[in-house]
């Protein structure tokens, strides 16, 4: 919407300045519906991105997407993780929402395992699930051309995305009760059945971090074939708004990650 | 706008951060190094928490020095285990455990520490606790006492082992994973004298005489306590004893020794229960008015519908100021006494004295004062007791009549019992506009009465549907200690409980309970009245005084009367401090009235009540006193165990139950593992 008032606005004030020009002439006949008359050229640079898209592949018109996705965490300690999962995405009006899982392993750097060896110890998160609830504003479009030329042109979109993010551990479920299990799930932190479990699974050097949830932002661009092919390489970063509930110790986490799928 | 992308980027500036290191906090709350010379074992406790980050990778290390050799750290699991130590469980926070090491030679500087990662080089060194433990006695000198206890019957053993170590108590060894096996053989029974103040268990101090063999299997453990598979024979029911040989193992192989287990004290209460039939007592009417002249019809009317006395004359007291008139109301009112004692009934005399001057009140009472409190020492058929409902509110509080007679409306500043139908001193009336609340008590004072009245209706007032006097039936053998105004001790029917000389007793105060008190041949003998008198000469007003004046003691003085004076026998009464219970239904009202002009509609709305005047006691025929008063009549000195089930062995039911509720657990056959010893 932003974008289209910006390009709006624009052409719209390049016309103003042509109707002014005109009405200044002195010999010109008198034509009352002059200042009503537009150019045919200035009405097809108005129409462009409004009255119709020059699209390569319309992705509003399609129903659902199902992709797999890769990712490399940055979580700023001595840890390293890498995540991998599946994703759907679904266009609702001018958005996209997206329904995530993946699964992140995590291991040992050379940093962690000396780290170890010492009294002091890491914030950081086991292994785990990570679902992801993520709404995608598109905020720029078109047809672009790809390199090499033997590729088709590509539908382009630059979306700005915004997600919540929730953790699960299945280990730390083992043995719980309904009713612990149940509170575990609503709790902003881990309790301590789950943390007494996940004993059996951090690393030697990973203090783990309490946190269950967490707020996502991030920008990426889908990059749409006509056949339905897409390939979305975005940046998402953890934006610390629920720390003092959640008590993290990982204020920022920043995470690459390529998704590849198809619309149908 | 700008201000939330101005906060935005603050915040992630600020969280802009790496993830930082913590200190895991690590800390030993337990490093106990303990050597016994007897067993050549040195024993090994730890327990080291931190926030979290200590766990597998981390290794308990130890090291010491004999004068012959020096062992340089070593984690202790690589040492060989004396005992057996299980794994165990501190939580995930938490490091802890236990070993045993064979060493026949005294160690010096034994030390433990933790170090963090098995490959790593940074440790935590604490200061370790070492205890040398030479040789001696097996009660004192050596880690584990064997020791038994019975169940509830009297007829299962279990038997104990119990850790003993210097600093480590006996259930914080087990939890720290120690184990250790015990044997038990030879069981016999017999009365040896086990056990005293420098070894309350008894352990390797011998079974103290002949013993009678059981015969049983023996029995290995290594849990802290393990029951016979077997019974005791009935034969051996009065044994105080259990005596077995116990074997324990160490670094020098096994170690034999005795072990006694000691019956539990035999215990069951004195007196289980106090029974007296309680019934309704016969009435005698009067009701008492002038019958010369008129001082309410509509007054005279409610007193009679209150007692019931629709239907009896008047007994007329207008010469009530004639010197006469006491011997003349007196005499009438035991006349109709002695015609209703045919009935073989307790009595109570039910008087509404209808009157308007203060003397016609003091005459009555006169005249019940010399009937009633006489009467109250005879057995039944006898009059209980006095119910006078006069028309003026009225104390009789410190007269001789108020322990005997409730005399209603009363003022409030009566005392006794006769408090409880005391006038409220301004009844509180809701008026709104014209719509006026009142409510009027159902035994009110005529004045109350009438004002009443005034507003509302007579329906209104109410009526008393039910009534009955319950009264305590006394056998013909009933005996009475008078305490005057403050009440009697009754002993109904001999109610006698015998003790042998090495009984003991226990009292426990109980709640909302009757008061008992006790009598013997001791506090009923003159020696003990003279005693009294010269100790109470110069306040014998005093309660206890004139208590203890009347040959009665109360019951919680009995367990320690018996363990200085040993009587054989005790006798039991109980206090009650007024006669009957008045126990009455009626039908009152909330009253209201809805005045206009000069015209006023009363209304109503009924309620159903219940009242009881005088002693609640006597709604009840039997008085329980099975928690109140315990007997021990046999092991009386052994130790016992407590409501925790915890063996309490320094404690004895002779010398430290006589004030306090003695309320035993058991452990019963099946209770096997790690019972509650600490």
């Amino acid at each position: 919407m932003i974008p289209e008032l910006l390009l709006f606005v624009a052409l719209g004030g390049a016309a103003w300045a042509q109707d002014a020009e005109a009405a200044e002439e002195p010999d010109a006949e008198v034509d009352p519906l002059a200042p009503y008359r537009v150019p045919f050229d200035v009405l097809a640079e108005r129409a462009i991105g409004a009255a119709a898209q020059p699209v390569e592949f319309n992705w509003r018109r399609k129903t659902a997407m199902v992709a797999a996705t890769g990712g490399h965490p940055f979580e700023l300690n001595n840890f390293n993780s890498l995540r991998a999962g599946g994703l759907g995405r679904f266009p609702v009006n001018r958005a996209i929402f997206e329904v995530g899982v993946s699964y992140v392993w995590v291991w040992d750097s050379p940093s962690s395992e000396l780290l170890a060896l010492t009294p002091y110890r890491q914030p950081s998160r086991p292994p785990r699930l990570e679902l992801d609830l993520i709404a995608g504003l598109p905020v720029a479009e078109g047809v672009v051309t790809s390199w090499p030329r033997r590729f088709p042109a590509v539908q382009m979109t630059v979306n700005l995305y915004g997600g919540f993010r929730y953790l699960v551990y299945p280990t730390g479920f083992r043995d719980l009760t309904l009713r612990e299990a149940a509170r575990a799930v609503v709790s902003p932190t881990l309790t301590d059945p789950e943390r007494a479990n996940l004993e059996d699974i951090r690393l030697d050097a990973m203090q783990v971090d309490p946190a269950r949830y967490g707020v996502m932002v991030g920008v990426g661009n889908d990059l749409y074939l006509q056949q339905g092919l897409f390939l979305s390489p975005r940046a998402m970063f953890a934006l610390p708004l629920l720390a003092p509930v959640t008590e993290t110790e990982m204020y920022f986490q920043a995470e690459f990650s390529l998704v590849l799928g198809v619309a149908f | 706008m700008r201000a939330a992308a101005a906060l935005l980027s603050l915040l992630a500036l600020g969280s802009c951060r790496k993830v930082p290191l913590f200190d895991v906090n690590a800390g030993f709350s337990i490093a106990d190094a303990s050597w016994f010379a007897e067993e050549e074992t040195l024993f090994i406790f730890y327990n080291v928490s931190a926030d979290q980050g200590i766990g597998d990778p981390s290794v308990i290390e130890l090291t010491y020095t004999t004068d012959d050799e020096r062992v340089d750290w070593t984690p202790i699991d690589q040492f060989a285990t004396v005992h057996t130590h299980v794994p165990v469980d501190c939580g995930e926070t938490s490091l802890c455990g236990s070993t045993s090491i064979k060493l026949d030679i005294e160690p010096r500087d034994v030390r433990l520490r933790l170090r963090y990662h098995v490959d790593g080089e940074l440790t935590l060194d604490p200061r370790t606790v070492f205890n040398v433990i030479g040789p001696g006695p097996a009660h004192l000198n050596r880690s584990l006492l064997v020791y038994g206890v019975f169940d509830d019957t009297n007829t299962w053993v279990q038997w104990r082992g119990r850790h003993h170590f210097p600093t480590i108590r006996n259930q914080e060894a087990e939890a720290l994973g120690l184990r250790r096996d015990v044997l038990i053989e030879d069981q016999g029974y017999g009365i040896g004298q086990v056990g005293d103040e420098d070894n309350p268990y008894g352990y390797g101090g011998g079974c103290g005489g002949e013993m009678t063999a059981l015969g049983f299997e023996a029995l290995p453990f290594q849990e802290r306590a393990r029951f016979n598979p077997e019974q005791l024979p009935v034969e051996a029911a009065s044994s105080p004893v259990v005596c077995s040989s116990a074997t324990v193992t160490d670094a020098k192989g096994t170690f034999t020794t005795t072990a006694v287990a000691r019956k539990n004290p035999e215990v069951r209460p004195a007196f289980p229960e106090l029974r007296s039939p309680i019934h309704a007592a016969r009435r005698v009417p009067f009701f008492l008015a002038p019958c010369n002249r008129e001082i309410s019809p509509e007054h005279a009317e409610m007193q009679r519908q209150r007692l019931f006395l629709e239907d009896e004359p008047t007994f007329c007291i207008d010469d009530w100021a004639d010197p006469a008139f006491v011997d003349k109301l007196t005499e009438a009112m035991s006349d109709a006494v002695e015609d209703a004692r045919v009935y073989g009934e307790d009595m109570v005399l039910v008087i509404a004295l209808h009157r308007d001057i203060t003397g016609m009140a003091e005459v009555v009472q006169e005249a019940l004062t010399r009937l009633v409190p006489a009467e109250r020492h005879r057995a039944t058929p006898r009059l209980a007791g006095a119910f006078v409902f006069d028309s003026i509110e009225r104390s009789i509080s410190g007269t001789e009549l108020n322990s005997s007679t409730l005399w209603c409306p009363a003022t409030v500043d009566s005392l006794g019992l006769s408090l409880a139908c005391a006038v409220i001193p301004d009844i509180p009336e809701l008026e709104l506009g014209p719509l006026s609340v009142g409510f009027l008590p159902i035994l009110p004072t005529r004045a109350e009465y009438l004002d009443f009245l005034e507003t509302y209706s007579a329906r209104l007032a109410g009526e008393i549907t039910s009534s009955e006097f319950l009264t305590p039936e006394f056998a013909a053998n009933v005996d009475h200690a008078d305490l005057g105004e403050l009440g009697m001790v009754t002993f109904f029917n001999d109610e006698v409980f015998s003790a042998e000389i090495d009984d003991a007793f226990s009292y426990c105060a109980q709640e909302d309970a009757q008061l008992f008190m006790f009598r013997t041949e001791i506090t009923k003998s003159d020696l003990l009245g003279e005693v009294v008198d010269a100790l109470c000469a110069e306040d014998p007003t005093n309660i206890i005084c004139t208590v203890v004046t009347q040959g009665i003691l109360p019951i919680e003085l009995l367990p320690t009367w018996h363990s200085f004076l040993r009587e054989p026998n005790y006798e039991l009464g109980m206090y009650w401090e007024f006669p009957y219970l008045l126990r009455a239904e009626y039908q009152t009202y909330v009253a209201g009235a809805v005045s206009a002009f000069s015209l006023s509609v009363p209304f109503g709305v009924p309620i159903d009540a219940e009242g009881s005047y005088g002693a609640a006691k006597w709604l009840e025929d039997s008085f329980r006193m099975d928690l109140m008063l315990t007997q021990c009549d046999r092991f009386c000195e052994h130790p016992v165990f407590d409501r925790a089930e915890v063996y309490q062995v320094t404690q004895s039911f002779r010398t430290d139950y006589a004030a306090t509720c003695y309320r035993p657990e058991y452990p019963a056959p099946g209770d096997d593992g790690f019972p509650l010893d600490p």
